[in-house]
């Protein structure tokens, strides 16, 4: 049996975003990690969170990040990808291509879904390491 | 960190729905409470938040263990709900969290919004390490 183990939040911290298509909202995340590693040079990226709301025109998430770069990914060396879809095989389909174009499979990092108020939209966000090529 | 490895009839999901988050969270520490006292070893692995309806539809479930290695002492949990207007509201609401337990750690997190788009939930358990 394998334990869960707990991440440490003396530097922990979170950044939040919303947007009302993917493309923006990876741009506001971006942003706002970007800003986040300039104030603490170092930082790291541990994980995402995300969801949807409205009738599918919300999008919103939150990176943990980490000030100490003792855990976690450098935050200028990942990529944010979001995709939403009518069906979870359309963004399925969108994230098995997005998959397609990186050069190592092991360079996923994070993930995380949600479903608009609709019930109609589908929405998932990824964060891999690093350029797709 | 690890992945989770357990028999499966192990787990429970202790529920709780709420019209906010601060129900939520009450509701759901009453559950972790009296699972708690049923279970002096109990531990928690993990939370889940999700929202529906006109921003008044709130449920959370927690997954817990009677006994184990795996996650936290459930009598060390510190479990915290959040709702605000805007994602960057929740996020202060958890930055408050977070500077109110230096020192503990996180176990788990997750986010959600209210169907209607306009409410977002954080939750997020702590291990209260003193």
């Amino acid at each position: 049996m394998e334990a869960i183990e707990t991440i440490d939040t003396i530097n922990g911290a979170v950044v939040s975003a919303v947007a009302a298509t993917p493309d923006e909202l990876v741009t506001a995340i971006v942003r706002e990690m970007d800003a986040f590693r300039v104030a603490n040079p170092g930082a790291t990226f541990t994980d995402i969170m995300a969801d949807a709301g409205g009738a599918g025109g919300v999008l919103q998430c939150h990176a943990w990040l980490d000030a100490s770069a003792a855990t976690g990914e450098p935050i200028d060396q990942i990529t944010v990808r979001a995709f939403v879809g009518p069906t979870t095989d359309d963004v399925s389909n969108q994230i098995a291509r997005f998959f397609a174009t990186l050069p190592a499979l092991d360079q996923f990092i994070a993930w995380d879904s949600g479903i608009a108020g609709n019930g109609a939209v589908f929405f998932t966000i990824v964060v891999v390491r690093p350029e797709p090529v | 960190m690890s992945f989770l490895i357990l028999p499966i009839d192990a787990v429970r999901h202790l529920e709780a729905q709420a019209n906010n988050a601060a129900e939520l969270e009450a509701n759901l520490a009453l559950e972790l409470a009296a699972y708690l006292a049923a279970n002096p070893s109990a531990r928690v692995l993990d939370l889940q938040i999700c929202g529906s309806g006109a921003g008044n539809v709130f449920g959370a479930l927690m997954s817990v263990i009677p006994s184990g290695t795996s996650g936290i002492p459930a009598s060390t949990a510190i479990l915290r709900i959040v709702d605000a207007a805007t994602p960057q509201q929740a996020k202060a609401e958890i930055d408050r969290v977070l500077a109110g337990n230096v020192g503990d750690e996180i176990l788990g997190y997750d986010t959600a919004m209210a169907g209607n788009g306009a409410v977002y939930l954080i939750g997020i358990v702590l291990e209260d390490v003193g």
